[in-house]
């Protein structure tokens, strides 16, 4: 086997890695907003429920989370999820929207009351208090550990194989046992790395472009 | 005209009794300044004021609107919020700590407000802020962020932020604490200056010396209540009250 041969099935792992990585950022990001309110609520039996998600999120391992979510259609319903794929998003969804909701929350409460009041008293509404002066503080704020939790997700994909699905990780798995060869494993270690490179320079420059303010 | 008529207000934290039956009018024009050991009420009051707290019971006024009343049978009702907001953009604060847009230039602090709040063409709201900023002497930082203002400049920002809505007042909750010495002059100024132009204002302050030669009327609160309300010539020279001599005693040491 030589190395474009190699590189083939890798390219389409990579694909569906990245694939899992995007989905679960566009879904478990505007997740997360929700599950932070609702975690900020003053009403008990919204917060005291989400809380407890974020918990079992949390404090449990993803991998198991993931084996959780494929198998429980099955003994509910009979039959495991269709799609490995799908079942894979939801529980890494599930997953970031928890971590993400603990990151925004932070953000959120670390803009003092001051900023609501001045807003308040300038007539904005709530709306308005929000997507004008709230939001733009807490991106900057919460830059640094978005960056770490999106770098962390790009390793954790590599947990989807142990529903199933055939991403980088496991076709590099796959390649070394067919062909008893380490070289898949080291080309996988790089471009996860490579992948990271990435995301690390996106949130420097997104940090630099916020640097104007303090 | 009274801008403000207050009677009778409330107001509790929990089981302190903040406010007790205090009364307060502005009227169109007067400078109003509020004394008082810390811990008084004066914020609270301001607050109340504002809108940024709610009183239990009692009324308020502003420009002649209701903003809350307290019905015979104890019911204390706010107006609907079309009309709380309506009264809210009447008058403006000032807040100890300036309070600005961290995110946002000196100008856009200033033109954000109108701009998307009273959706005043942006053209004309420029055009009205930089004549503030002018006024302020401020017409050079209109570009730069808060960060690099100094405690003084951006209190002025912040005074020009609420001038930009064309409040029919402005609050000043003790808009010199935070300063120092030699930038307390500069504010104290702006607002002197404010005052020149008959602009209604009433001012949360320990500086005695610009009370006493700013105000039209000096309140006196402890302990949440007015205790004595007058001239500065009468408060500061011949008070009635005792409170009153022995907090002002402690100042002239
Ligand atoms: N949000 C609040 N919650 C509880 N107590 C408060 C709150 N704000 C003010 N107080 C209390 O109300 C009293 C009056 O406070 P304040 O109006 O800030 O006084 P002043 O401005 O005259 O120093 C103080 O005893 C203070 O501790
Ligand atoms: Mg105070």
């Amino acid at each position: 086997m030589d190395f474009s041969q190699m590189m083939r099935p890798m390219l389409q792992g990579t694909v569906l890695s990245l694939e899992i990585f995007f989905l679960t950022i566009l879904l478990a990001m505007p997740l997360g907003l929700f599950v932070a309110f609702g975690r900020m609520s003053k009403i008990k039996i919204i917060s005291v429920p989400i809380r407890f998600y974020q918990l079992l999120m949390r404090g449990t391992p993803l991998i198991l989370q993931l084996m959780f979510v494929f198998f429980v259609p099955y003994y509910i319903f009979g039959t495991p999820f269709k799609s490995r794929f799908t079942a894979a998003i939801v529980a890494f969804v599930l997953n970031y929207a928890a971590y993400f909701a603990e990151i925004y929350r932070g953000g959120i409460e670390s803009i003092g009351p001051g900023q609501y009041e001045a807003a308040k008293v300038l007539g904005y509404s709530k709306m308005q208090t929000y997507t004008r002066i709230i939001i733009p503080q807490v991106v900057k704020r919460i830059l640094p550990p978005m960056g770490n939790e999106f770098m962390t997700l790009v390793k954790d994909t590599a947990l989807a194989q142990t529903i199933g699905v055939v991403e980088l990780y496991r076709n590099a798995t796959n390649i070394t046992s067919r062909t008893s060869s380490i070289t898949p494993l080291i080309v996988a270690g790089i471009i996860y790395f490579v992948l990271n490179f990435i995301v690390e320079k996106f949130f420097l420059r997104a940090e630099k472009k916020l640097d104007y303010y303090q | 005209m009274a801008v403000i008529e207050a009677k009778n207000i409330y107001k509790k934290y929990g089981d302190v009794q903040v406010l007790t039956d205090v009364s307060v009018d502005v009227n169109e024009g007067e400078v109003v300044a509020v004394i008082g050991p810390s811990g008084s009420g004066k914020s609270t009051l301001l607050r109340c004021l504002n809108q940024l707290t709610q009183i239990d019971s009692g009324s308020i006024e502003v420009c002649g609107e209701k903003m809350v009343h307290t019905e015979e049978n104890g019911v204390c009702k706010y107006a609907d919020k079309a009309k709380l907001h309506q009264i809210q953009l009447k008058t403006g604060l000032v807040f100890q700590n300036f309070q600005l847009f961290p995110h946002f230039s000196v100008l856009k602090n200033i033109m954000d407000a109108p701009v998307q709040v009273l959706k005043m063409p942006e053209e004309q709201v420029r055009e009205k802020a930089m004549e503030i900023l002018e006024k302020l002497d401020l017409a050079d930082k209109k570009d730069v962020y808060p960060f690099q203002l100094s405690g003084g400049q951006a209190q002025r920002v912040s005074i020009a932020r609420a001038l930009a809505l064309s409040p029919a007042m402005l609050f000043f909750d003790e808009p010199t604490s935070a300063l120092d010495p030699e930038l307390t002059v500069e504010i104290l100024r702006v607002m002197k200056d404010l005052a020149k132009d008959k602009m209604t204002m009433m001012v949360v302050t320990h500086e005695m010396a610009f009370a006493q030669s700013v105000a039209d009327r000096v309140i006196f609160m402890d302990k949440g209540v007015v205790v004595e309300e007058g001239k500065p010539e009468k408060i500061f020279t011949s008070p009635d009250s005792d409170r009153v001599k022995q907090f002002l005693q402690y100042f002239s040491e």
